[in-house]
Parts: structure tokens; C-alpha cells; sequence
């Protein structure tokens, strides 16, 4: 390789990594400068902006919001979703190619498309769903789905199919050996998409949008709601705290999984044995 | 830790097809209780589709299978009295040593004082006490098979099931597990079935072998039997080795196949016959008893024989094994000459070439 070649390499990556982290770098500075509008470089240092993110009443009440959602979208998909990787992976059923397209589908489908979608649904069927947390939860679990069931079915792809068979010749039933021998194999998947799943539903606007009145939102949703009256750097602030939650959140999540030996284990140290 | 009841195993009438080609074919055969039981033959030969049929873990297409006299064809997998030690081990690898025996007998609803008790007994069985805390990613290949077998036998089978149990461990370790796996059998007196493609690994354990080949059991007999008497031109072959002849045309009262001559043997009877390597002698080319000449390429020295490679004037190549000492050496033109009781009749029912 010449010189030449090298430098443009170096150059190449440096542009990836700047066009990636720009708009991240450019929030979480406004988000502590004391100018109202980012023209240049930054005046002076303050908290003010971040203090006044804390403390307004929407932002306080999205994120209580958002975090119920979450947390039940994410239970809702993982208990819909790892079954039905199980069932795609191992059923052995006629149709199982056609059933995993159907559960990737949602994710082809525009989210707009897909709040409206709900929107109607609540507004014609269930009216009482409208704005409520179970609401939101269950236009999200229809995003999460997808992702739940690429991942689990990855982590079962993976897992030697004799470790469940040895646990049904030692009498164990079926769900005895679901629970004791496959669970604890696709841990480290599982773990990833719980995560994943928390936080895509943590970040949805397009669906949520349609879902909720405008007093009581999610926090994605009045973030929107508030950049539309004021653009002053309120927004960059609980736009900072976002990215650092979610970074924090899928650090602590890796470095648990690393902790626990979870890299190491699971079915692949198992087939390398098997030589 | 002496199994109640070992087991007898029947296999009536087995059909297994994949993708409609038939992996067993009307497979029949009776196991004794308390033996030492080898399924012996080629990759693909349907052998350890039948223990998997005997496991539960497949289903027949058509016929049944019988543990102890009952027809379990219908039993699911955990319900049955047998146990399966897989080619790979299957440990699971997120439990100690010790957490993978007891597996089974939680299962079982056996726990406490007794259930360890029945851990240790297993694990000092198959000498892997020391290692009981251990995870299984950290044990050699040969550990690991110790604690499949261990895992296997603290539920107490009336049949223990073993898929190549070998296979993965290297050739001094496998001749050792040899007699630790037929000590076992002895010790626990449960009735041990085997699948390997090794017919020397299988001759030394068993108590008797069926060879099997495309799905059907070519001959099931004791070692000594299938030794001295193959009933098919494959098992001579299989099973140790052997100098085979075919293409037999009648000669001046007896037969000649590749320039060999074997007096009384009618050649319309026999598709093909067979000599061990020790049982050929070398003579002088012109003695009266020699059925052939034959020309040295190699000697190798064994120890106790010697192995001479021979090629004859129809350029067909045969091994001969003579006592260490003999005086032979590569170039040496020599007659062959064998005993009448030592050349053994394929008989002509066996159409099929060897493979």
C-alpha cells in the first residue's frame, strides 16, 4: 500500500466517524453553551439548559411514560416473540419460512403507516386504549417483534439441537428442558434483545405520535411537541441526556454480559468441542 | 451401583425414510439383556438412526421397538428406561460437572442426600470425582465423554445407548476407554448398545455385533463368529482382514479366482472366498501344495508378525502375516499355500459386490 493510498484511507474513516458523531457532538455541546442559537463555537459553559430539561412538568411526565412503555413493550415482545422463535427454529411445522417473513414484515412497513393504523383501530374498536400506556405498548410491540425473533432465532440457530435432546433422554419434559437447558443457552441474544427492544420503544415517535393526546406523551413525543413552539436549547439538553442514557444503558449491558462469561459460553464453545 | 434390571432390546420390522430414501430398511434384531451390544458399519449405514429409534428421539415409520418385552415405539423420549451418551458429550455447558449428572435425577423428582449420594457413586464410577465442581469447557475430550457416561448411568437405565462414545478421543486413549466402557457394562450389569463405524473397537467390547450396511443388518453374531464365518462377502471384508476372491471359475476339481487355485471348492456354490493373512503360508513355488505364486513388495515388522505385501502374476495384491522371524524379503518369488479349513465360502445367495 503507498502513502497515498493510506492517507486517503485514513481520510475516508475519519469522514465516516465526523458524519456520524457531528449531529450527537453538536447536540451535547449546545445542550452546556450558554448561546441560545449554536453559530459558532460555543461562549461559555452552563448547566441552565439542562437544569430547565429536569425540571419541565412534559419532559418530567414523557419519561415516566416512556419508561412504562418500554418496559412493557419489551416484556410483551420477549414473551411473544422468543416462543415464536422457538416454534420458527425447532417446530419442524410445514410454513416456517412464510411465518418468519410474517414477523419480519412490520418492519418493511412505514411506522407512520403502522400509528395510523392503530390509531384507527383505538378510534373505531377500543377507544379506551387511546393514550394509555398498554396502548402505546402494544403499537410498539408489533416494532419489536422483529427484532426479538432475528435475534433469539439467531441464538437458537446456533445451539447444538443434541443439548435439548440430551435433556429430554434425562426425563426432562418439554418445557422442563426449554427453561433449564435452552434459556440459559441463549442468554447473551436474549439480553441483547431486551435491550435493543427497550430502547427502540424508549425512541419511538412516528407510531407514538398518533397514540396519545398532547398533555400526557411519551418523552420522544414531547420533545417533538415542544421543538414545534421553541427551539431554544431546552431540547438539546434532554436530547444529551437521552445519548447518554442510552449509551450508558447498552455499556452496562456489555459490560454485564462480559462479566458473567456470557462472550465465552453458550452453544459455539459447545460445537468447537465436538471436532 | 448395580442396576434392579437390565433390559432386553427388539427391533421388529424398523423403517425410517428420509426424504424417501429409506435410512432403515425392515430392520429386525434381538438385543440380549445385559450384554455388551455393538452396532457396527459404514457412515450411513442407518446405524445410529436405530439407536435413535430405540432413544426415542426419531420415530419409526413402520415397525416397533420392545425394552424388556413392552413396546415402547409410542414412548416419548423421557419416558423411556433408556439413556443416550451422545457423540459429542451434549454437556451442558452453562452447569458444573456435578449439576449435569444430577440433571437427570432432578427430572426424576429425586433430590437431597439421596440424589447426591447417587452423584458421587457415578461420578467415583467413572473416576472423575476430583473434577465435580469443574465447568465442562475446561475438561479434556476424554473427561468430558467420562462425565456424558456418568451423567447417563446415575439414572439408572435398563439400556444404556452410546453414539460413537469414541470417536472424538485419540487412538491410545480410545484403546483405554475400550475396557473401561465393557468393566462398566460388567459393573453396572446394564445392557450396553454401541454405534460405531470401528470393527476393531467393537470386536474387543462386544458381546456381539450387527454389521449393518445401507440400512439393513447384514449379520449379527458374537466376534468370534463373524470372524471366522462371515456370511457375506462385506462382513469378510468389514471385519478384520482378509484376502477376497470372486470372479471364481471351475478348475480341474476345485476353483481359480486371480490365479489361485483352491481345490473341492465347487465354484457354482460360492460367490466368494476368503483367507485371514495368517492363515496363508509361504512355500517354495514348486511344492505340490502351493495354489499360486505370488511375488514380495513389502515386510513390515509388527512386533510379534511380520505383514508381507504379495502381488501375483494377475497383478491382484494380498497381505499375508507370518511370525516375526521368518526369513522373507521384498523381491522373494514365493508359492502360496493356505489349509483347506482356512479358505471360508461366501455362499452364492450373496450376489452383491463387496463394498
Amino acid at each position: 500500500m503507498t502513502v497515498l493510498q493510506r492517507a486517503l484511507r485514513t481520510c475516508w474513516l475519519a469522514a465516516c466517524v465526523v458524519f456520524i458523531t457531528a449531529p450527537l457532538l453538536i447536540v451535547l455541546v449546545a445542550s452546556v453553551s450558554t448561546d441560545h442559537v449554536l453559530t459558532g463555537p460555543p461562549s461559555g459553559f452552563t448547566l441552565r439548559w439542562l437544569q430547565e430539561a429536569v425540571t419541565y412538568e412534559p419532559f418530567r411526565i414523557g419519561f415516566v411514560y416512556s419508561v412504562q412503555v418500554a418496559a412493557v413493550a419489551t416484556a410483551v415482545a420477549l414473551a411473544l416473540g422468543v416462543p415464536a422463535a422457538y416454534v420458527i427454529a425447532r417446530g419442524g411445522l410445514p410454513g416456517t419460512g412464510v411465518l418468519r417473513s410474517l414477523f419480519v414484515a412490520p418492519l418493511s412497513m412505514p411506522r407512520v403507516v403502522t400509528g395510523f393504523g392503530f390509531f384507527v383501530l383505538y378510534a373505531s374498536v377500543f377507544p379506551t386504549a387511546y393514550g394509555t400506556v398498554g396502548g402505546v405498548a402494544l403499537a410498539h410491540v408489533l416494532l419489536l417483534l422483529p427484532f426479538v425473533v432475528a435475534l433469539v432465532g439467531s441464538g437458537l440457530a446456533n445451539l447444538d439441537p443434541s443439548l435439548e435432546e440430551a435433556g429430554r433422554d434425562l426425563g426432562a419434559s418439554s418445557s422442563q428442558v426449554f427453561l433449564r437447558v435452552t434459556l440459559p443457552q441463549i442468554r447473551m441474544p436474549l439480553a441483547i434483545a431486551a435491550v435493543f427492544a427497550f430502547l427502540t420503544s424508549f425512541d419511538e415517535v412516528d407510531t407514538s405520535v398518533f397514540l396519545m393526546p398532547p398533555g400526557v406523551t411519551t418523552l420522544p413525543v414531547a420533545i417533538f411537541l415542544r421543538l414545534e413552539q421553541n427551539q431554544d436549547p431546552t431540547t438539546s439538553a434532554v436530547s444529551s441526556l437521552m445519548i447518554v442514557g442510552s449509551l450508558l444503558l447498552a455499556g452496562l449491558t456489555a459490560l454485564a454480559l462480559r462479566r458473567s462469561g456470557l462472550f465465552g459460553a453458550g452453544g459455539r464453545l459447545n460445537r468447537g468441542a465436538r471436532t | 451401583m448395580g442396576s434392579p434390571h437390565a433390559s432386553s432390546v427388539e427391533a421388529v420390522g424398523l423403517v425410517r425414510r428420509f426424504d424417501g430414501t429409506a435410512a432403515l430398511d425392515r430392520v429386525s434384531l434381538r438385543i440380549p439383556e445385559n450384554s455388551f451390544y455393538c452396532l457396527l458399519g459404514p457412515s450411513g449405514c442407518g446405524k445410529t438412526t436405530l439407536l435413535r429409534l430405540i432413544a426415542g428421539l426419531d420415530t419409526p415409520d413402520e415397525g416397533r421397538v420392545l425394552i424388556g418385552g413392552r413396546d415402547h415405539t409410542a414412548t416419548p423420549a423421557h419416558r423411556r428406561p433408556t439413556n443416550l451418551v451422545f457423540q459429542s458429550g451434549a454437556l451442558f455447558p452453562h452447569m458444573s460437572v456435578r449439576d449435569n449428572i444430577d440433571f437427570g435425577l432432578r427430572s426424576a423428582g429425586v433430590r437431597g442426600p439421596r440424589a447426591r449420594e447417587r452423584v458421587e457413586e457415578s461420578l467415583e464410577l467413572v473416576a472423575m470425582g476430583e473434577f465435580a465442581d469443574r465447568m465442562p469447557q475446561t475438561l479434556s475430550g476424554g473427561q468430558r465423554q467420562r462425565v456424558a457416561i456418568a451423567r447417563s448411568l446415575v439414572k439408572r437405565p435398563d439400556v444404556l445407548l452410546l453414539d460413537e462414545p469414541l470417536s472424538a478421543l485419540d487412538l491410545s486413549l480410545q484403546l483405554h476407554m475400550r475396557r473401561e466402557l465393557k468393566r462398566w457394562q460388567q459393573e453396572t450389569g446394564t445392557t450396553f448398545v454401541c454405534v460405531t463405524h470401528n470393527q476393531a473397537e467393537a470386536m474387543e467390547m462386544a458381546d456381539e455385533i450387527a454389521v449393518m450396511r445401507a440400512g439393513r443388518i447384514e449379520q449379527a453374531a458374537a466376534p468370534e463368529h463373524l470372524y471366522e464365518a462371515p456370511a457375506t462377502r462385506f462382513v469378510a471384508d468389514f471385519i478384520g482382514e482378509n484376502n477376497v476372491f470372486t470372479g471364481l471359475a471351475a478348475d480341474r476339481g476345485g476353483a481359480r479366482a486371480d490365479h489361485v487355485f483352491f481345490p473341492g471348492v465347487d465354484a457354482d456354490l460360492v460367490s466368494a472366498l476368503a483367507v485371514r493373512p495368517e492363515r496363508i503360508r509361504l512355500v517354495d513355488p514348486g511344492a505340490p501344495e502351493s495354489a499360486g505364486t505370488a511375488r514380495v513388495v513389502t515386510v513390515g515388522f509388527t512386533g510379534r508378525t511380520l505383514r508381507i505385501g504379495l502381488t501375483n502374476e494377475s497383478g491382484r495384491e494380498l497381505l499375508a502375516e507370518l511370525p516375526a522371524g521368518t526369513r522373507v524379503q521384498a523381491g522373494d518369488t514365493v508359492g502360496l499355500a493356505f489349509d483347506p479349513d482356512a479358505v471360508v465360502r461366501i455362499p452364492a445367495r450373496d450376489t452383491e459386490a463387496a463394498a
